[in-house]
């Protein structure tokens, strides 16, 4: 049983799970703080408490008193072509240092170059080039911060002509040759395969599953020709069963929704939590036999 | 990486709205051409910050209506692209691009606006610390009196203002769906705007407080500011007017610490800045 167990946590890389999440967001901190409702953990967005002080950073130590807390940052570029942002990186572990999250999350793409930031989640061409740059900058990064980086894959819109490998391979490339974690958002899959006509399922079949520290789930806005990943409505349905296939095949994973427009009341989300945990919960017995 | 950083260069350039051959780098899908896809990210990319500025600038987008402030910060990343990787600071060049760029400079008002509103998102996220209470002063020996200096808090800013934008501030936080164009002040209006607590504060400065601050800010003592009171005070009043001056900023936060000379030793009370 010891071997067994050695075996075990050889294999899966991740820190323990810590159940199911919400975004943390502004319009929800004087019910979390009044409530306490049942939500495992938080993840914050970084970028928005790297400053000085006020609200922010107090509501911020007020809620980390009673939940565990994750940060996922939007602005690393860890595919960027400018060299790493180390005042960036500095920040980052300041605020690791405050609020002593479970894990540090950002997103396999660039968002800047020459200085400017275009604040979005720009695509990285799946090239070997690409992929030797964001292994090296992952390595950077994680002796930065002292830690395992958990990389998410994002929805993207366009795919490049000079794309030599399916978005999976890349991700699971990167995810292995750099020791990274794997934050696998369903929602992105989902709008990704729509948006590149290829089978969400065939990308979890190549996902790394020792590596999957977390899940996000999130809704989008269907425009026809193109899903983009808006992020302002409920996860619909096909992702819900997306979702099921991840927990089939990765187990109980720390499992999330993010919600970042159109945000409404928190028992809202709370009751679309319990959805996720109901779909996890009928996945995770077709895991154990 | 000459590869990866001339397609970045193509696809920034392209969000930017230089017009070039990224679509050429892009595939089409079965539902939509290569172009159709890039605008996506065409369209987001001031999208985002119109949305992001919205939300620091509430009073300036009402003002000038959704359309108005939507061709304004058009104009304005194109001038000035982010160049900080948090969008909350985006918008740190825009009171000076409005009293810089027509046509918005022919309404010196908007800048005024936007400085106004600059200062509560600076003040709303500044650092915080301790501050130094009424009682500190007691400590302050009498022949210390000359040497005594304060320290700001780091929230403290400090405006002046030839138009009454306050009154668009109000009529918003009153629900006003568009405030009505600012007007010129009889004379210029002197403002201060701090942190009380998590509570951002804003008031009207006497002239002569105004001066006063500013000479605080520069690190200038009690004795300068009595000195310097003197363009508004007699003599024999000038000290009690700098005394009762202290008072009300300590009793409102505005203080962070204070500090004077005592036997050869910079003592101080409250918090430091850190040297």
């Amino acid at each position: 049983m010891p071997g067994r167990r050695a075996a075990r946590s050889q294999s899966r890389l991740t820190r323990p799970a810590l159940g199911f999440g919400l975004g943390l967001r502004a319009d929800h901190y004087e019910t979390i703080l009044d409530r306490r409702p049942p939500v495992d953990w938080f993840e914050i967005i970084s970028e928005n408490y790297m400053v000085g002080g006020g609200k922010p950073l107090d509501y911020l130590d007020r809620i980390r008193a009673d939940y565990p807390l994750v940060m996922h940052g939007v602005s690393l570029s860890i595919g960027g072509s400018d060299p790493l942002d180390r005042d960036y990186l500095g920040g980052l572990g300041e605020l690791a240092r405050r609020i002593e999250p479970a894990w540090i999350s950002d997103h396999l793409c660039w968002t800047s170059l020459g200085g400017i930031n275009m604040h979005d989640l720009l695509p990285l061409p799946h090239t070997e080039t690409a992929l030797k740059h964001v292994v090296d900058r992952i390595g950077q990064v994680q002796d930065a911060l002292g830690r395992r980086l958990v990389i998410e894959n994002v929805s993207s819109y366009v795919s490049y002509v000079d794309s030599a490998v399916p978005e999976w391979e890349f991700l699971a490339e990167v995810a292995n040759r750099a020791d990274c974690l794997i934050l696998l958002d369903v929602n992105n899959i989902y709008v990704s395969a729509y948006n590149h006509e290829f089978d969400a399922l065939r990308y979890l079949d190549h996902v790394p599953a020792h590596r999957v520290q977390q899940i996000h789930l999130a809704g989008h806005s269907n425009e026809g020709a193109y899903i983009v990943d808006t992020h302002d409505h409920p996860v619909i349905d096909p992702v819900f069963a997306l979702y099921g296939e991840a927990v089939r095949r990765f187990g109980p994973i720390s499992t999330m929704i993010e919600r970042d427009a159109n945000i409404p009341p928190l028992d809202e989300l709370l009751a679309e939590l319990d959805r996720a945990r109901a779909v996890a919960a009928a996945a995770l017995p077709k895991v154990r036999t | 990486m000459t590869g990866l950083r001339d397609l970045q260069a193509d696809f920034q350039a392209y969000l930017m709205g230089r017009a070039n051959g990224m679509a050429a780098r892009v595939r089409d899908s079965s539902r939509a051409d290569a172009a159709t896809l890039l605008a996506v990210y065409g369209d987001a990319y001031v999208a985002r910050l119109i949305e992001a500025l919205g939300m620091d600038f509430p009073v300036l987008q009402a003002l000038l209506g959704e359309v108005g402030f939507a061709d304004l910060i058009g104009a304005y990343v194109r001038a000035h692209p982010s160049t900080h990787p948090s969008i909350r600071w985006a918008g740190r060049h825009l009171p000076g691009f409005l009293s810089a760029a027509a046509p918005w400079r022919e309404r010196p008002a908007l800048s005024e606006l936007a400085a106004l509103e600059a200062a509560l998102r600076d003040a709303f996220d500044a650092p915080g610390g301790g501050v130094a209470t009424l009682d500190a002063i007691a400590a302050v020996p009498s022949e210390a009196w000359p040497s005594l200096t304060l320290a700001l808090v780091p929230s403290f800013r400090r405006l002046t203002l030839a138009w009454q934008v306050h009154n668009a501030w109000e009529e918003s936080e009153e629900g006003a769906h568009q405030p009505a164009e600012p007007k010129p002040a009889e004379a210029a209006i002197e403002w201060a705007v701090w942190r009380q607590g998590l509570v951002t504060q804003y008031r009207s400065l006497e002239v002569d407080e105004a001066w006063a601050l500013d000479a605080v800010a520069e690190g200038r003592n009690f004795a300068d500011l009595c000195e310097g009171l003197c363009r508004w005070h007699g003599e024999d009043g000038v000290a009690a007017r700098a005394v009762g001056l202290m008072q009300a900023w300590l009793q409102q936060t505005m203080i962070a610490a204070i500090a004077w000379d005592e036997a050869g030793t910079r003592v101080w009370r409250g918090t430091p800045p850190e040297l």
